[in-house]
């Protein structure tokens, strides 16, 4: 009980202060806008489907997005010291992780949201009936991603290339999660366009996605404490 | 195990023995092994580079593998020597591993005249070396000492999970990487020596780099 509670109240820190500052929320929200650009240059203008690239497209903001979010989440805590206050608290490290990690859902998830919304009606993709479910796909790959990334972050700010190299270390490790995610996601559009759903594939993507979760957070909670030793 | 300890030669008895193997291992893979004839009975010379890629891919998994306990062993225990072993092995796995796969490139190109194919192991090996080349990266980039040794330890084991999940999330695709069965007995002797020689030269690619590291910490 007292762990969650030190969680919420570290999550609701971190989602106060965006609230308050709109930095994170604004710059990742404007990048997914410019991304969706692009790929109308890139793709739809060129004569693609949308329906054929946006299962792709939709991952490729979702993750480069994420990346500008994560990056802040510990780079933050290093003014005033921040990050000595917290590691002085009389809690567990992993209060730390987790509740950095569900204010970086938060974020994230928000912005995704949006994004994938924004996705919809400006490639006029016809899957509002499976909407949902894509939004489900997209919040598992969230949670994977932030729980990768906030280990990371927390270590890039104690290296000389700073936040430039999370995405370099994220990405690899979280490229089977993006690709179960895309392959997921493009089974949910392709049933949404032809009417016939594959129920067992799908579900099995949501498993898959769940199992690399928890399997990426166990890691995480399990390596952070040897990141912030200080 | 003593942190600072330093070996005192860059290349022990197994450079010597390394040196003769892989002369060896050559005249296993061009000589003793006979050729692989296609289906339609001509022989195939190109598939002599098996005697080369096998093995680099296997001391890239080797040394990938070396990487990841060693990265335990610095978690668990915060000893230095093992961070040097973490290192050196990953730097070696990284040239195995480019190794194998610009040998693979090669061969499939005369094989299935691709140079490259989305195939789950082609697909893993390469995510495997960009999972490690972001080690390097990590390492470089971090002032050493205690702290970037557990930064590398952190990101080496995460790392090395990732690898097992990489290949299931590919493996939905059908492969045509070819598998190992059907080897004439002459062709696997060639193989495993080959294997054996890539292995001794590891150990001394290891001890040397090894070293290096030691002595650039000493100075340090």
């Amino acid at each position: 009980m007292r762990w969650l509670s030190a969680v919420l109240c570290l999550a609701a820190k971190d989602v106060r202060h965006e609230l308050r500052t709109r930095e994170a929320l604004a710059s990742m929200a404007v990048f997914s806008l410019l991304t969706i650009v692009l790929f109308h240059f890139g793709f739809s203008d060129l004569g693609q489907e949308a329906t054929v690239f946006a299962p792709g497209a939709l991952w490729v903001t979702f993750t480069f997005a994420s990346m500008i979010g994560l990056a802040r989440s510990f780079s933050v805590e290093e003014i005033n010291g921040c990050l000595r206050g917290l590691l002085l608290c009389p809690h567990d490290r992993s209060v730390i992780f987790a509740g950095k990690m569900l204010g970086s859902i938060a974020s994230v998830g928000a912005v995704s949201t949006v994004a994938l919304v924004l996705f919809v009606v400006l490639f006029n993709l016809p899957i509002f009936s499976m909407l949902w479910l894509v939004w489900i796909v997209m919040l598992l790959g969230v949670v994977g991603v932030t729980a990768v990334g906030t280990v990371f972050s927390a270590m890039t700010i104690g290296t000389r290339m700073r936040q430039t190299l999370l995405p370099v270390l994220v990405l690899p490790i979280i490229l089977p999660l993006v690709v179960f995610g895309m392959q997921t996601t493009a089974k949910i559009i392709n049933s949404a366009t032809t009417g016939s759903a594959p129920v067992a594939e799908i579900a099995g993507g949501i498993v898959g996605m769940l199992l690399f979760d928890v399997i990426l957070t166990t890691a995480g909670i399990m390596t952070f404490e040897h990141v912030v030793v200080e | 195990m003593k942190d600072d300890i330093v070996p005192r030669r860059c290349f022990g008895p197994e450079i010597w023995l390394a040196g003769v193997a892989m002369h060896l291992a050559l005249l296993a893979g061009l000589k003793y092994a006979p050729s692989a004839i296609s289906a339609s009975g001509e022989p195939m010379e190109f598939q002599r580079i098996m005697y080369f890629h096998v093995p680099s891919a296997w001391v890239a998994f080797l040394a990938f593998f070396v990487t990841f306990v060693a990265s335990i062993a610095v978690l668990v225990k915060r000893s230095m020597w093992w961070d040097s072993i973490a290192t050196a092995s990953a730097e070696i796995g990284i040239l195995f591993c480019t190794m194998a796969l610009i040998s693979g490139s090669i061969w499939g190109k005369a094989a299935w005249n691709l140079w490259w194919a989305w195939d789950p192991r082609l697909t893993t090996t390469f995510i495997l070396w960009l999972v490690y080349a972001s080690y390097v990266i990590l390492r470089m980039s971090t002032p050493s000492g205690e702290r970037s040794a557990r930064f590398g330890a952190v990101y080496a084991t995460i790392g090395f999970v990732s690898v097992p999940l990489t290949y299931v999330s590919v493996k939905l695709g059908a492969g045509m990487h070819p598998k190992s069965a059907g080897l004439e007995p002459k062709m696997l002797h060639a193989l495993l020596f080959c294997i054996g020689a890539f292995t001794v030269l590891y150990f001394a690619f290891l001890r040397a780099r090894f070293r290096l590291e030691q002595l650039r910490r000493a100075i340090q």
